[in-house]
């Protein structure tokens, strides 16, 4: 991946290099949002990470300037604002997902993963994974010749796996996405409800397709294909 | 009107016009009084006259003067009274024929007469005169005249009260409606901050009174809050970000060290000290969305929410996690409370929700573990009542479980850190809403969000 990350604070942002690229990812950096947007728009990148407080220019005013010009590069906003507020300011200037510092390294890797997906058409609406089918239309699930009857709840976060097939989600991307809430909960809501969509996915199966990776999050994928996750 | 009655000035008004309209009434009442007695005396003194003048001729020409001088008045048209008659009462002279029978005849003080008669008189005062044996004049006044000018004079003394009335409830309620615009004004404003808008400021009125002077004080208070709210505002953002920067740091150096501590052993270590920095950071998280939610600095969207929805969603997320740990649920909602609005934030009121939940789930556990979601209407309240069948809280203790960091476990080893209700209480409020907690009968922690319902 081909990453642009604009921070002022030189330490954490050679911490979160460094990681970058033992994950093998390309990664740029500027020191705040004037260099940042001189860069975002001379070179190519997948995705561009951003912090909102910098000096010269601010994150919010780069990325709104950087989608003046047209540029749709996809944007996370990497910040330590973290109220309501700041997060509608985000998506409002043209961020495409907002996370909130501190954060663990699993969960930034899950977005950047799912943000440089994004380009791939959303309007799909027959979505597959090995025996799985998913008519999105029709709001039919089938498994090999099996029908599997989903409440609407479970549609929809399984349609959300399907569309992120083979990518980690995380447990907040998951909270956001498919219930719209962007708090954290203190209790395992959202491993109770892939606990019971597994049950209705995999239970009768022997190949089992809804794996929990600790530490990670979850990943719909055949299980030969997990190795490379 | 009865918005009216509600205001002081108004009000007082209205007492001290019922206090100056009784004064006035008994005012009138005794110079009405004064008034007949003056014209009566009047009457009286031209009756001696005439009497005097009656007895002089008889004094002078006997009974034919008399007769001549009686006949004489009699002729005048006037409010004289007179019969002129002999030792047995026969007529002699005088405009009146014969004397009144006893019934129409009323003995008054001093040898007063008075008497009904026939027309064209009505009713008269009069005095008897006896010249000798054989030869006696009733001499007295007609009152009608009297009586119809003071009829006349207390008709118009009842409409000039009837008048004072009228415009001084016009006048009062005037005043009342202008005072009444004004403490709307100053109520509008704080309004508007209560529900966290600190630039608002109450418009300064034209007039320069004691009202004027209050807006005035009230306005010096606003800036001073609001200076305050931004300065505590900037605090909080300042302490969250230069925080969140080294713990940052210190979360990514860990991350790494437990990439390679797999290979020392220290790993189970590293994963601890996440673990640690993620708790303290969540801490931190709740303590400053309780201490923005109670400053009213954070701030909150106004959308028009249906509340029916809002619950269901939530007990959507929780219904799953509840089954799971073994509870039974119901979810009972009132017919009258499908439809209901409110005016919000989703975000917060969800949150709210989901705390009390969360305590139930961890704090509510009964034998059996059980769970009532209900939502009700009474008036323009909407409720949304969550019980457990847990073994509740002491009913002294009931009062303190809402603030911060109030822990009933004693060792605190049970999670959570204590926020969790003072934040839903600090969200009711900013709501304009209460949180109401109360025992369960038998047994069980009930909790209400009550907030008001908008059409």
């Amino acid at each position: 991946m081909r990453l642009l990350l604009v921070e002022d604070d030189p330490t954490a942002a050679d911490l979160l290099i460094d990681r970058l690229r033992c994950d093998g990812d390309i990664v740029a950096y500027a020191e705040n949002g004037e260099a940042g947007l001189a860069q975002a728009t001379q070179d190519a990148f997948d995705v561009l990470i951003v912090d909102r407080l910098m000096p010269k220019l601010d994150g919010l005013t780069m990325v709104r300037q950087l989608r003046e010009q047209g540029a749709d590069t996809p944007v996370l906003f990497l910040t330590a604002l973290d109220s309501v507020d700041d997060r509608v300011a985000g998506f409002a200037a043209g961020g495409d997902d907002y996370l909130v510092k501190p954060f663990a390294y699993e969960e930034l890797r899950a977005r950047l993963e799912a943000l440089m997906r994004r380009k791939q058409p959303a309007q799909d609406t027959m979505l597959t994974l090995a025996d799985l089918t998913m008519d999105v239309i029709a709001r039919r699930v089938t498994r090999g010749a099996h029908e599997i009857t989903l409440q609407a709840r479970e549609f929809s976060l399984l349609e959300y796996l399907l569309r992120h097939k083979g990518q980690v989600v995380t447990r907040s991307m998951l909270l956001e996405n498919v219930w719209h809430y962007n708090f954290d909960t203190q209790t395992n809501v959202i491993d109770v409800h892939i606990s019971r969509l597994r049950n209705k996915l995999d239970k009768e199966f022997s190949a089992p397709l809804l794996h929990t990776l600790r530490g990670r999050g979850f990943v719909l994928q055949s299980a030969d294909k997990l190795g490379d996750l | 009107m009865r918005r009216l009655l509600r205001v002081s000035s108004f009000r007082a008004v209205l007492v001290y016009l019922g206090l100056f309209l009784a004064s006035t009434g008994i005012v009138l009442l005794f110079l009405h009084g004064q008034i007949n007695r003056a014209l009566t005396s009047n009457n009286d003194k031209a009756l001696w006259r005439d009497a005097a003048m009656m007895n002089q001729s008889y004094a002078l020409g006997g009974l034919s003067e008399v007769e001549k001088l009686v006949a004489q008045q009699s002729q005048l048209s006037g409010v004289g009274v007179y019969l002129l008659a002999d030792g047995l009462g026969r007529y002699i002279a005088g405009n009146v024929p014969a004397f009144p029978a006893p019934a129409d005849t009323q003995m008054q003080e001093d040898g007063w007469l008075h008497l009904r008669l026939q027309a064209p008189f009505a009713e008269a005062r009069a005095r008897l005169v006896r010249f000798d044996d054989n030869l006696v004049l009733l001499i007295g006044r007609d009152l009608s005249a009297q009586q119809a000018t003071m009829a006349d004079l207390a008709r118009s003394f009842f409409i000039a009260l009837l008048l004072l009335a009228v415009f001084g409830v016009i006048g009062g309620g005037l005043m009342g409606r202008q005072a009444l615009a004004r403490v709307e004004n100053i109520n509008h404003s704080l309004r508007a901050i209560i529900s966290g808008d600190f630039s608002a400021r109450i418009a300064p009125s034209s007039s320069q009174d004691e009202l004027a002077d209050l807006e005035a004080q009230i306005n010096q208070m606003l800036a001073r809050i609001e200076s305050l709210m931004l300065a505590m505002r900037e605090v909080t953002d300042n302490l969250a970000h230069d925080l969140r920067s080294p713990l940052t740091r210190l979360r990514a150096r860990l991350e790494k060290l437990s990439l390679s501590a797999q290979k020392t052993g220290q790993a189970d270590d590293i994963e601890q000290g996440l673990a640690d920095i993620d708790q303290l950071l969540s801490l931190f998280t709740a303590v400053l969305n309780l201490s923005r939610m109670e400053a009213g600095t954070g701030n909150m969207q106004q959308q028009k929410i249906a509340v029916k929805p809002l619950v269901d969603e939530v007990m959507e997320l929780y219904q799953a996690v509840f089954e799971d740990a073994g509870w039974t649920l119901d979810h009972v909602v009132d017919k009258a409370a499908t439809t209901a609005h409110i005016i919000g934030d989703r975000h917060l009121l969800a949150q709210a929700l989901i705390n009390l939940l969360e305590n139930a789930l961890v704090h509510g556990v009964g034998s059996p573990p059980h769970l009532t979601l209900s939502l009700t209407r009474r008036d323009q309240q909407i409720i949304i009542a969550v019980t457990d069948t847990g073994s509740g809280v002491d009913d002294h203790q009931l009062a303190h479980i809402r603030q911060r960091f109030v822990r009933l476990d004693e060792s605190r080893s049970r999670p959570g850190n204590g926020l969790g209700l003072s934040l839903v209480d600090a969200i009711c409020r900013r709501h304009g809403g209460q949180l109401h907690l109360s025992n369960h009968r038998p047994s069980g922690l009930r909790c209400e969000i009550c907030l008001m319902v908008r059409e």
